[in-house]
């Protein structure tokens, strides 16, 4: 697997073209990346930046898991799984994760699973700051 | 036995501190050091039920032994992605 993977958590702005270059297969005929990003609005407060933190070696092992996990239940041929920490400001991204798969059903299924796992496993925090300069953190998951 | 602690998040804030160093009977499970956090850390108690304490790898259960001079790490709720 790990030749096909990448997993990374990044402080800096994450390199889409990257991820998708390494997602770009002969034997692929599906590319499939969830992007997920920081909103503006949010129950009419605007955020002005979403700031990140990670407990770094557990975020690793979990973010590897659930992708060694795609890898075991999807015929995958390539997957990514990056997650950026420290401030994300709005439109910018905080995670990119995705798979390379030869038939576009599997892909939307893996890429599902992996963010869905993302969220509920991995220790990451975020911690919005609004327009009004109020800050606080995003109500989370109890991590399995 | 002594063990070494990292908090994150809302843990770390509210003490004010990323790092801890804790004194436990030989033998203390992870639920006996949940409980001697929420003696020594009254205002940290209500994020414990929701918290998990996690090896550099791995959650544990509360019944997992704790380790001489092992890292372990206090994991609030997580809200990642």
């Amino acid at each position: 697997m790990d030749n096909n993977t990448i997993v990374r958590i990044t402080e800096r702005r994450i390199d889409l073209a990257e991820l998708y270059d390494f997602l770009c297969l002969s034997e692929g005929g599906a590319v499939n990346l969830f992007v997920g990003t920081t909103r503006k609005m949010t129950e009419m407060r605007e955020t002005v930046r979403l700031s990140y933190e990670a407990a770094p070696d557990l975020a690793m092992a979990k973010m590897k898991a659930l992708v060694g996990e795609a890898f075991s239940r999807w015929p995958i041929l390539r997957a990514v799984c990056v997650h950026r920490v420290g401030e994300v400001p709005v439109t910018e991204a905080s995670v990119i994760l995705g798979v390379a798969t030869a038939h576009r059903g599997v892909s939307f299924e893996a890429t599902r699973f992996m963010i869905d796992e993302l969220k509920r496993t991995v220790p990451v925090w975020k911690k919005e700051l609004y327009a009004d300069g109020d800050s606080e953190w995003v109500e989370g998951t109890t991590p399995a | 036995m002594r063990i070494h602690l990292r908090y994150y998040a809302l843990v770390r804030e509210e003490l004010n501190r990323d790092e801890d160093e804790l004194d436990l009977a030989e033998g203390s499970t992870v639920s006996d050091l949940v409980e001697d956090l929420g003696s020594r850390y009254p205002l940290i108690k209500p994020h414990l039920s929701y918290s998990r304490i996690a090896s550099s790898d791995a959650y544990l259960i509360d019944d997992d032994r704790l380790v001489e001079d092992e890292h372990y790490s206090v994991i609030p709720p997580v809200s990642g992605g």
